[in-house]
C-alpha cells in the first residue's frame, strides 16, 4: 500500500484524492493546497485516510507519487523537485508554454529513471490515449487532429481563455521536402466544426495555444500532420486577448474530447474518429487516478517522461478508465468502419 | 448635415445590432446521418 501526494484540491485535485482513496492501490493521501478553505472541505469529504498540509508546506513530501493539479506556473517546480526525489509523478496540466518547459526536463528524468507522466487529464490525456488507440488500427498515420469543448475548475478556464490568444503550435511535414516542422498560427483563427459525443455535439472549434500536439508527435514522431483545436464561442474569441473580466465558474459543464485519425491501412485511405464526454474535471480526475495506478503497478512503458499516448497501453487503460465511468466512443458516420 | 448625422447614426444602429447578433450566433445543426456509439469487445473497436 502506497502513500499518494495531491497537490491542489481544487476540481481535479480533490476528485483525484477520492478516487485514489476508494481504490486498493493507496492506504493515504497527502493533500496540499495554499487554500485552508479548499483543504477543509475536501478533507470533511475524505475522512481520516487522506492527511491535509497547510501553507506554507513541511519542507519533505512523504510519498511514493506525486500528482500535481495545481493551477497554470506551478509545475515546473514540482517536477524538478520529484526528478530530484526520484519519485513518479502525474502532472495534469493544459498549458502549452508550461507543458513545453516541463518536457525540457524530460533528459533528467530519463537519466534518473523516474516515471513521469505529463499531460495526464482529459485534453491533453484521454485525448493523447485515443490517438494512441486509433493510430494502432492503421498500417500507416498520415494525420491526427484532435479537438475538445468545456472546462473544468477556475484553473483550466483561465488557460482555456488564454490558449485562444496565443499561437497555436501544430505539427506539419512538407509534402514536397518531406521535412517537418512546427507551423505556428494565432489562436482563435481556423474555424472547423467537430462533432463531439452525445451530449456536446457540433461545436465551432478554433485554433489555440493547447500541448496535445507537442505530446502528440513526440508519442508518434511519423506523423505528417497533427493539429489540436478547442471550442469556443464568438464571444470567447472576441474577449480572449482581454483578461477575464468577470471571475471564472466553480466548475464548467459537460465537455468532450474528440480524436481524428487518418491513414492507410494496406492500399485504403480511411479515417477514425474517437472521442469521449464527461464533465472535464471529473474526466480529468478519472484519468489523472488510473495513472497513478498504473504507475505504483510499473504498467508504465517508460521510464522517464512522456505523454499518455506512450506511456500506457491503451485498450487496457481505456477499459480501466470505462470500469471507472469514463467510456470512449467511436463516430460511425455514413462511411462505417466496423 | 442632418442627412449625414442620420446616415451615420442609421450605420452604427445597424453595426450594433450586426455585432449583437453575431456574437449571440444561432442554434446548432442537426444531424442528419452516423452516430456515436460506444468502443467494445475485447479490443475495444
Amino acid at each position: 500500500m502506497s502513500t499518494v501526494a495531491v497537490l491542489g484540491a481544487g476540481a481535479v485535485g480533490a476528485r483525484v484524492a477520492r478516487q485514489l482513496l476508494t481504490s486498493d492501490v493507496v492506504e493515504q493521501v497527502v493533500l496540499r493546497d495554499i487554500s485552508a478553505e479548499r483543504l477543509a472541505r475536501a478533507s470533511r469529504a475524505l475522512g481520516n485516510r487522506c492527511r491535509v498540509e497547510h501553507h506554507p508546506f513541511p519542507g519533505a513530501l512523504e510519498a511514493d507519487l506525486v500528482v500535481v493539479a495545481t493551477p497554470r506556473g506551478t509545475h515546473l517546480e514540482a517536477v524538478n523537485e520529484t526528478i530530484a526525489a526520484r519519485r513518479p509523478a502525474v502532472l495534469v496540466g493544459d498549458g502549452l508554454a508550461e507543458t513545453i518547459a516541463v518536457l525540457r526536463r524530460s533528459g533528467d528524468a530519463a537519466r534518473a529513471g523516474v516515471p513521469i507522466a505529463v499531460g495526464s487529464g482529459f485534453g491533453p490525456g484521454m485525448s493523447c490515449v485515443l490517438a494512441a488507440h486509433g493510430a494502432s488500427w492503421f498500417d500507416e498515420v498520415d494525420e491526427v487532429h484532435v479537438a475538445k469543448a468545456g472546462t473544468g475548475g477556475p484553473a483550466c478556464a483561465l488557460v482555456h481563455h488564454r490558449a485562444l490568444s496565443r499561437r497555436s503550435y501544430d505539427w506539419r511535414v512538407d509534402d514536397g521536402s518531406r521535412t517537418g516542422d512546427w507551423v505556428r498560427r494565432a489562436g482563435g483563427s481556423g474555424r472547423e466544426l467537430a462533432w463531439f459525443p452525445d451530449p456536446v455535439g457540433p461545436r465551432d472549434c478554433y485554433r489555440a495555444a493547447l500541448p496535445d500536439p507537442v505530446l502528440l508527435h513526440h508519442a508518434l514522431p511519423t506523423v505528417g500532420r497533427i493539429t489540436a483545436r478547442v471550442a469556443a464561442t464568438r464571444r470567447d474569441r472576441l474577449t480572449a486577448p482581454l483578461p477575464m473580466l468577470s471571475p471564472p465558474h466553480v466548475e464548467g459543464g459537460t465537455g468532450a474530447v474528440r480524436v481524428e485519425v487518418r491513414g492507410r491501412r494496406g492500399e485504403a485511405s480511411d479515417v477514425v474518429v474517437l472521442g469521449a464526454t464527461e464533465r472535464p474535471a471529473v474526466a480529468a480526475a478519472a484519468v489523472a487516478a488510473t495513472t497513478v495506478e498504473w504507475l505504483l503497478a510499473g504498467r508504465h512503458r517508460v521510464a522517464g517522461m512522456a505523454g499518455l499516448a506512450e506511456m500506457v497501453e491503451p485498450v487496457a487503460f481505456l477499459s480501466d478508465l470505462a470500469a471507472r465511468g469514463l467510456e470512449a466512443s467511436i463516430f460511425e458516420g455514413e462511411r462505417s468502419l466496423s | 448635415m442632418q442627412v449625414i448625422r442620420r446616415a451615420l447614426a442609421a450605420v452604427s444602429v445597424a453595426a450594433a445590432v450586426a455585432a449583437a447578433l453575431r456574437i449571440n450566433g444561432a442554434d446548432g445543426i442537426a444531424r442528419r446521418s452516423g452516430g456515436w456509439r460506444p468502443l467494445a469487445g475485447p479490443n475495444l473497436r
